[in-house]
């Protein structure tokens, strides 16, 4: 589920897909921010624009739901406990909102931003500052998501295997934890091996610079975009 | 023609367990050799010794006339290894960035990493593919990335550790015609494999190794007999039939 929304990016060669990550980055940040800290009418507005952006580039909401169900769920909860609040069906409904809309532009993000690119570009942020562990870190993050499948690939199959057996984790919930995750670790531990020979033969150095294209043109709709946001926001709250 | 790739009394030793024993052979130019042998014959650690993933205890490494055996780094630039588990060699999230990590590691520009990954998605068939995540694709689309990733990186010799494990018919003859291809571009192959009647009438070598040990290496039409002895199975087939291309 996770590495299904995690590596769900589609490149489709659009402006947005060849604005900055970084850029991407901050207009994600701002929009969640203001979407959960605006005016119920001005969250509204924001919802709207995000839902317009979302139908125009066609994301695959139908897949996302049913590749993270957990998060449905997750919103029946919130406007669940805000209704027990005695908060109204309007107000509950706004929160629910906000949470769903952060989700959605989270989602919209993923679509059109690889994250790898995204690492890159935080490498290349941070080098001046940080120098070669800059590298080392963009290194790291690309890394640690590119085994998350491997992470839940092994579980599953751990799983399945143990089922097939006739092991049932109802039955002995303790001693099956410990099984299973002692299975884990030693498979990933191999699993992570032969991924280092993998890198290695590959002439993999975790200490390179990488190349990202830096900010363009194209970049400057996003943040002007990005000012409405902020400005929107200050001028619904007064400021 | 030249040797290629030389190999002098390789040993190797992991723990108390001695994995190969004074191995030797040579690979010629545009050589396309299966190594076969029973499991545990030591044929794919060799493969890892020969690529730098290892260092073996003793013996010499020649590549085209340098003795590479201390000179870990350049045996790791010139001498590719696609490895068994083609899903583990994934790293980049779509196809085309799988095959442009390995030139951009080397530190090619942007046009020779863009220049090399055209041709070889065109080489590997991959074009219909190189927007998808790697995960997404079939066995034999996989293996195929697997063997433009390492192909991008402009290597000497080729090396593929059971290339047709896991695949069924139809991509069998897709990897096994890849193969073929790219022998007759010239490339120097070396796979090691329990299947050589799929593809023995390709080949233009034979070696075969038994407990850590080479026990010598042939032509095709004289490794028949060879292969039995080592207990390799090879049907009562004319070498001609030995290919899954024919049918």
């Amino acid at each position: 589920m996770a590495a299904g929304m995690i590596f769900h990016t589609r490149d489709l060669d659009r402006w947005i897909d060849r604005c900055h990550p970084l850029s991407k980055l901050a207009l994600l940040l701002v929009y969640c921010i203001a979407v959960n800290i605006a005016s119920p009418v001005y969250a509204l507005v924001l919802s709207l624009a995000l839902a317009a952006a979302c139908t125009v580039r066609r994301i695959p909401l139908a897949q996302y739901v049913h590749d993270g169900p957990v998060f449905a769920v997750l919103a029946v909860f919130i406007m669940a406990s805000e209704l027990l609040q005695g908060s109204g069906i309007f107000i509950s409904t706004v929160e629910t909102l906000r949470f769903a809309m952060s989700l959605l532009a989270s989602l919209a993000f993923i679509d059109c931003t690889s994250i790898d690119d995204l690492a890159s570009a935080l490498g290349r942020l941070l080098h001046p500052v940080l120098g070669r562990h800059a590298c080392s870190f963009a290194s790291a993050v690309q890394l640690t998501l590119s085994m998350i499948p491997m992470i839940f690939d092994t579980a599953m199959n751990i799983s399945q295997a143990r089922k097939a057996r006739g092991a049932s984790f109802l039955r002995h919930p303790v001693r099956s934890t410990g099984e299973l995750t002692v299975s884990l670790v030693s498979q990933l531990l191999d699993g992570v091996s032969d991924r280092a020979d993998a890198l290695i033969a590959r002439s993999y150095d975790p200490y390179r610079l990488q190349n990202v294209q830096g900010p363009g043109a194209g970049d400057i709709p996003l943040l002007a975009i990005l000012a409405a946001i902020t400005g929107g926001l200050l001028w619904t709250s007064g400021l | 023609m030249q040797d290629l790739l030389s190999v002098e009394n390789l040993s190797l030793k992991l723990g108390d367990r001695r994995i190969l024993s004074s191995v030797s052979f040579t690979l010629e130019r545009g050589d396309f050799a299966v190594l076969c042998g029973r499991n545990g014959a030591g044929k794919s650690q060799l493969l890892r010794a020969l690529k730098g993933l290892i260092q073996p205890d003793s013996g010499r490494i020649v590549l085209d006339g340098v003795d590479l055996t201390k000179n870990r780094r350049e045996r790791l630039k010139r001498m590719a290894l696609v490895f068994q588990d083609a899903q583990l060699q994934f790293v980049g999230e779509t196809v085309e960035k799988d095959i442009a990590f390995g030139p951009l590691n080397l530190g090619w520009s942007r046009e020779e990493v863009e220049s090399v990954r055209e041709e070889v998605i065109a080489v590997m068939e991959l074009d219909k593919v190189r927007r998808q995540r790697p995960a997404s694709l079939s066995g034999g689309e996989k293996r195929r990335l697997t063997i433009a990733g390492v192909l991008a990186m402009r290597p000497d010799i080729i090396f593929l550790d059971e290339p047709f494990s896991a695949l069924d018919y139809p991509s069998t003859r897709l990897v096994l015609s890849s193969l073929v291809r790219l022998h007759q571009e010239g490339h120097t192959i070396l796979v090691v494999s329990h299947e050589v009647e799929k593809f023995l009438r390709h080949t233009t070598k034979v070696l075969i190794m038994n407990s850590g040990h080479m026990c010598g290496q042939y032509r095709p039409e004289e490794s028949l007999d060879e292969l039995r002895r080592a207990d390799v199975y090879v049907p009562s087939l004319p070498l001609e039939d030995f290919s899954w291309l024919q049918a």
